[in-house]
């Protein structure tokens, strides 16, 4: 069984440093097929911004049988890159959607992944930070679980993901234990549970069916594998491609955003504001990979959000690439989100510390955030470890509203409520 | 058959933007923009690395992935006093046409820029060649005015669904004198300013219109 072979690190801090030789054995014993040679505790160098080739690559992504399997993309836009051992199939989404929003994933089955991952909000919760099935805070906000497929490293600041997604692009599946396995904090709960959830599992009628067709190769389909696989193609199906911003700029249709939001686009991805250049591309991350591209960037920054005492420092339990490297210029940086969606995403940043988009520009606008008072007191302008690419900029009232109507048009209003994935179990 | 029709229209496109498109790119690399395409004008963040890939390969007419004119209208006759705004869409995208752009386009042509205009305007809006920014994802369009006598009498490559001439390039199409003047766009879909597989360009469907004497 994989579970017996989990390693102690990963079960518990999963946020934290030992979580960095743990996830890389995990990978190597998830799809033996790429996993053997994973180098560990490489995570000192992988703090730096890396940019290495991947051993996916588009190889990875056509054996995985993307081609087969029907995104329901426009022509022209890219797609997600698919992990060899893990090929995409409607069977396996359509299972991977049921485990999505089952709360017998959760030790005391009151939570699921949707519980944080609400459709209705792009896939986030709405909260400053969440709180997991046994009242547990996160120490930081939920993130949208949209377009996932595309990234080249999960959540707000975990470089051993990155180096999982080049080794074996078994990313998704190896973060889904995060949340189903972590105890501090404790999301779903399940450590130690693993053989308890998967009876649940086998009891359950719809499952005794969608188990064998999403894993047809396997004699015992109830696995945590496939599990952790379903999960993730699910994920990967989960895509955005239809905002007003689309429409206009894939589907050609010059009704689709108003003089405003074209404006702000060009404030946007233009050198006085900088946004594009750590928010740019299609999925405007800086840390996007997909079927073709040959290089995995991933990229962290300080973006100037605290300076605790003029130190530099962020607040303790939230340091950022730091936390795992130990690196003192590593102080505070986190991976760019997308900001596909971000209208419906607030309250905003890695700990939910800024309520409103508006909020945000002034941020921006300041070259980093000012604190007044309070154990967090500092002039984020001022960190000495900020990306030179915060350097702040004036905005006209009229030009403020054009960005904002910018990023407005990057809500995709058919995602919100499309069936294919939302909860089937009220179906 | 199907790449028989490719190379009929590719060629088309091709002579449409002269013939003297031999691609040498010794020029590469040291941001030396290719003297073939030195005249065209770059709005809205276009590339010229994307223009060179829409340039390099063939365009196909699609009738759902290519452009239709929104205006002028077909056959209009314009008033050249001062510039209009071309406007286009996909396909079927949109059967009505946008509100005149109340965008520094139009406002460019009839008064001096402010200062935040003439930053952004650095950066972002107009500019002839020497167009490295940004690269594009999502659509461009290349867009060739021609008369008879003239087949690049203006070309312009954008990411926008509208074009307002600026005063030299309404100049330009006014300075023709008579005769009908055609406009034809090659839209493609770009990925970090390269065309994937299923990103065309695909040919559109051309338009035609007089100058009032
Ligand atoms: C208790 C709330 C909670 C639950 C339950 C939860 N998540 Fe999350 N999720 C989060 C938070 C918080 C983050 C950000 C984590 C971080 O950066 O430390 C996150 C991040 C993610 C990300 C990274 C997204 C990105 O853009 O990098 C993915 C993918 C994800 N979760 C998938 C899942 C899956 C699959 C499940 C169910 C197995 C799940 N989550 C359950 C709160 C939750
Ligand atoms: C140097 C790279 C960089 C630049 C330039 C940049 N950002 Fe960010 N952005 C980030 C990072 C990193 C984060 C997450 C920071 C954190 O949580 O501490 C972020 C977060 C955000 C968020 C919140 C995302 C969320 O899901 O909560 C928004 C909105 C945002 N940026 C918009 C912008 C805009 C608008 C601009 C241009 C004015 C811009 N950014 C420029 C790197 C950058």
């Amino acid at each position: 069984m994989l579970s017996s072979r989990l390693p102690d690190a990963l079960r518990y801090r999963l946020y934290r440093s030992s979580a960095l030789l743990g996830l890389a054995v995990v990978t190597a014993s998830l799809g033996g097929a790429c996993g053997d040679d994973v180098t560990d505790g490489s995570g000192g160098e992988g703090g730096a911004s890396s940019s290495s080739s991947s051993s996916v690559g588009g190889a990875g992504g056509e054996a995985g049988g993307s081609e087969a399997y029907d995104w329901g993309l426009p022509p022209g836009y890219p797609k997600p890159r698919v992990p060899a051992d893990n090929p995409m199939s409607a069977a396996k989404v359509e299972l991977g959607r049921r485990l999505f929003y089952d709360t017998r994933l959760s030790g005391n089955q009151t939570q699921s992944c949707a519980s944080c991952h609400e459709q209705a909000l792009a896939f986030t919760d709405g909260l400053a930070v969440s709180v997991g099935s046994t009242g547990e805070q996160t120490p930081r906000s939920s993130m949208s679980t949209v377009n996932t497929g595309y990234l080249s490293s999960l959540t707000w600041a975990n470089s051993n993901l990155s180096s999982i997604a080049i080794e074996s692009g078994l990313l998704l599946e190896t973060q889904a234990m995060v949340p189903l396995f972590g105890e501090d904090p404790v999301e779903l709960g399940l450590s130690g549970m693993d053989e308890v959830m998967l009876e649940r599992l086998r009891a359950e009628p719809v499952y005794q069916a969608a188990f064998p067709a999403a894993f047809p190769d396997e004699s015992d389909p109830f696995s945590l594998q496939s599990v952790l696989y379903a999960l993730a193609a699910f994920q990967r199906s989960i895509l955005s491609y239809r905002s007003a911003y689309d429409r206009y700029n894939y589907g050609g249709d010059p009704t689709a955003l108003s003089a405003s939001a074209l404006r702000g686009r060009e404030l946007f991805f233009g050198e006085r504001l900088e946004c594009f250049h750590c928010h740019g591309g299609f999925n405007f991350s800086d840390s996007v990979a997909h079927e073709g591209t040959t290089f995995d960037e991933v990229m962290f920054h300080n973006n100037g959000l605290y300076n605790v005492g003029g130190t530099g420092d962020y607040p303790e339990d939230n340091t950022g690439l730091y936390e795992l490297t130990g690196v003192p210029s590593d102080m505070g940086r986190f991976r760019a989100p997308s900001l596909r969606n971000i209208a419906l995403t607030a309250p905003y940043m890695h700990d939910g510390s800024i309520a409103t988009l508006s909020e945000v520009l002034d941020h921006y606008a300041a070259g980093g955030r000012t604190i007044e008072t309070g154990p967090y007191a500092g002039d984020g302008s001022q960190n000495p470890y900020k990306s030179e690419l915060i350097a702040g900029f004036t905005l006209t009232e009229e030009e403020r509203a054009d960005v904002l109507a910018f990023l407005e048009s990057l809500t995709d209003e058919a995602l919100l409520t499309d069936p294919r994935w939302s909860n089937p179990w009220k179906e | 058959m199907l790449s028989l029709a490719a190379g009929a229209v590719g060629s088309s496109l091709l002579s449409a933007c002269g013939d003297d498109h031999s691609h040498s790119h010794d020029g590469e690399g040291g941001g030396v923009v290719d003297p073939s395409i030195s005249d065209v004008v770059f709005e809205g963040g276009a590339t010229d690395e994307a223009l060179e890939a829409l340039i390099a390969k063939g365009a196909t007419t699609d009738a759902t992935q290519g452009t239709r004119f929104l205006t002028p209208t077909a056959g209009a006759v314009i008033d050249p006093s001062s510039p209009v705004v071309f406007t286009w869409a996909v396909g079927q995208a949109s059967g009505r046409a946008p509100l005149a752009p109340r965008g520094r386009g139009t406002r460019l042509a009839r008064r001096a820029p402010s200062l935040v205009e003439r930053v952004v305007g650095a950066t972002l809006g107009v500019r002839t060649a020497h167009a490295h920014g940004t690269p594009i994802d999502g659509r461009a369009y290349f867009l060739v005015f021609r008369t008879e006598s003239n087949p690049r009498l203006l070309r312009v490559f954008t990411t926008r669904l509208d074009y307002t001439p600026s005063a030299e390039a309404w100049a330009k199409l006014t300075g023709e004198g008579g005769g009908p003047i055609t406009a034809e766009i090659t839209g493609a879909i770009f990925e970090q300013n390269r065309i994937p597989q299923d990103g065309g360009p695909w040919l559109g469907e051309a338009t035609s219109f007089e100058f009032a004497v």
